[in-house]
């Protein structure tokens, strides 16, 4: 097993703030690991441990490598990160040359990053957009941009903050799959928190923060049957995992379908 | 308290926000309003903006620049980010700043703070609290307590579970159902929440544009799929799942709650 990532004893603290005291986990290369928790729980500060925005003193392991943020330019090729906030992360006005940025700044011949950038938008169905300007694009849209940008030179890790939360269904559908595809051919680990738990159904591990600690992990399925645990943690099953799950318990359904056509015909034939 | 509404529009600049609103909001019922513009609404109700045309009235009172003062101290405006309302740092001190601005005169008026901020479910120690320490579900639950002093016949919130988690959301939900029923307030709530508001609010305001385009018992409006889908409405989820099994001649009924669903599913599989 090789591992993507490993914290051992993780301890951090805001000055006025005990976040993580005493965290240890290790996530294994080509999975797809979910953290759910509500605000406060200790998420984003987590994500910005593991790419070295904030210090973790010698307790995250990066493939090989201690996490240090004073050596964060050699860390940034084996992973990419994308946060949930989309105002102010785009340096230019136009979406083809935002793209081309990341690339210029990894040193990429011009005629290289020219082709990288063709056939990722092929891959995301995103040709048309290459033209539009940053501002005309709506905030799924965007979300979506900074996940194809994050992923344009190929990192070996994929850090997503709560980075699906503005994406509607259609397009959240469509990088979910792009990245499991991703994940099975060239073995991407990606790390996504949340808070809905509908985007924990498809992973392959899930843990559930609360104060800087683990209070729950598991296969995704055996998280979301907590529910008790989950609403003392304060968060929410969904309508669609709410139904599936009141279904299952009475032998009318196997497992959780969130898809709502799905579930109607597979209920009634 | 009754609300009555007569040719009500607002403009600025030329162009019409709201035009010719016909509305009664009947005197301690819950009411949801959703759609565009339902903050203008709300505020023209509160008297915190003034109409440009038609009259609105406060159970009898109609709103003008004399009476300003006494609408606010009956109508109460709960805004969705408590944190730019606040004058003062301090919870005790805001609570004083309110009750001198709003000229209201009671000898108990130490116990009365105590005593509203008890109503909301919170202890009160929370009198010696600095307002920006406090989580935003707190806050809301504060500017709660703040107007309850001077108990209001109207409450109005503006998107009330926006932001707030699982736990905080049910705090808030049992809130309002107990200002409701045990203390006979008339609640609007406006909201974008579609599912909350067909859980929660007997009547219901819709509107688009300018117009409202339904106003009828909660109920009517949402089990109306074709006119949610024609006018760009979400759908609540419950709804939409039973709407997907009647298209398939399954005879599901509507329900407001899942296990009343999961029953009559259970009936029809």
């Amino acid at each position: 097993m090789i591992k993507a990532l490993e914290i051992n004893n993780l301890q951090f603290s805001y000055p006025k703030k005990n976040v993580f005291h005493g965290l240890s986990l290790s996530i294994e290369q080509g999975k797809f690991v979910t953290f759910i928790g509500n605000n406060q729980s200790g998420k984003t500060t987590l994500i910005k441990l593991i790419c070295g925005l904030l210090d973790a003193k010698k307790s995250i392991v990066l493939g090989y490598a201690y996490v240090n943020n004073a050596r964060i330019h050699d860390n940034s090729r084996f992973f990419g990160v994308v946060f949930s906030d989309v105002d102010g992360k785009f340096l230019f006005d136009n979406v083809y040359k935002e793209m081309a940025f990341p690339l210029e700044n990894l040193n990429t011949p011009i005629d290289k990053i020219e082709n990288m950038i063709i056939d990722i938008a092929k891959e995301f169905g995103i040709t048309e957009m290459l033209d539009k300007k940053i501002e005309d694009l709506t905030n799924s849209e965007k979300q979506e941009l900074l996940i194809v940008i994050s992923l344009l030179h190929n990192p070996k890790l994929l850090l997503l903050d709560n980075a699906l939360s503005m994406m509607d269904k259609k397009t959240k559908e469509k990088v979910l799959k792009i990245l499991k595809e991703r994940i099975k051919k060239d073995k991407l680990t990606v790390i996504l928190t949340t808070m809905n738990l509908e985007e924990i159904v498809d992973s392959d591990y899930t843990y559930v923060l609360n104060n800087g600690n683990i209070v729950m992990e598991g296969s995704p399925l055996s998280v979301l049957k907590e529910e008790r645990l989950l609403n003392k943690v304060g968060l929410e099953l969904p309508f669609m995992i709410d139904l599936s799950l009141k279904l299952e318990f009475y032998e009318l359904l196997n497992g959780v379908i969130t898809d709502m056509d799905r579930m109607v015909t597979t209920l009634w034939k | 308290m009754e609300i009555i509404l007569k040719n009500v529009g607002y403009q600025y600049k030329g162009k019409k926000y709201l035009d010719k609103i016909n509305l009664k909001i009947k005197s301690e019922s819950i009411t949801g309003i959703t759609g565009d513009n339902k903050t203008l609404l709300i505020e023209l109700i509160d008297a915190l903006t003034l109409a440009s045309c038609g009259e609105i009235k406060v159970g009898g009172k109609i709103i003008n620049r004399e009476n300003l003062i006494s609408i606010r101290q009956t109508v109460c405006l709960i805004h969705q980010k408590p944190m730019e309302q606040f004058f003062t740092t301090n919870v005790k001190e805001e609570m004083e700043f309110l009750i001198g601005r709003l000229d209201y005169k009671n000898k108990n008026i130490q116990k009365k703070m105590k005593d509203s901020l008890l109503i909301v479910g919170l202890t009160e120690e929370y009198l010696d609290k600095e307002i920006y320490q406090l989580s935003s579900g707190e806050q809301k639950l504060i500017q709660v307590a703040i107007s309850l002093i001077y108990n209001p016949k109207v409450i109005i919130f503006d998107e009330p579970f926006a932001e707030l988690d699982y736990t905080n959301k049910k705090k808030m939900i049992r809130l309002i159902k107990m200002l409701h029923e045990r203390y006979h307030k008339t609640i609007i709530i406006a909201s974008n929440d579609n599912s909350m508001l067909y859980e929660l609010t007997e009547d219901l305001v819709v509107i688009k544009g300018s117009h409202i385009i339904a106003a009828d018992k909660t109920e009517m409006i949402y089990q109306d799929v074709e006119f949610l889908l024609n006018n760009n409405i979400e759908i609540p989820e419950i709804v939409l799942f039973t709407y997907k099994a009647r298209e398939k001649h399954v005879k599901l009924s509507y329900h407001k709650d899942i296990r009343d669903l999961i029953k009559d599913v259970y009936k029809h599989v």
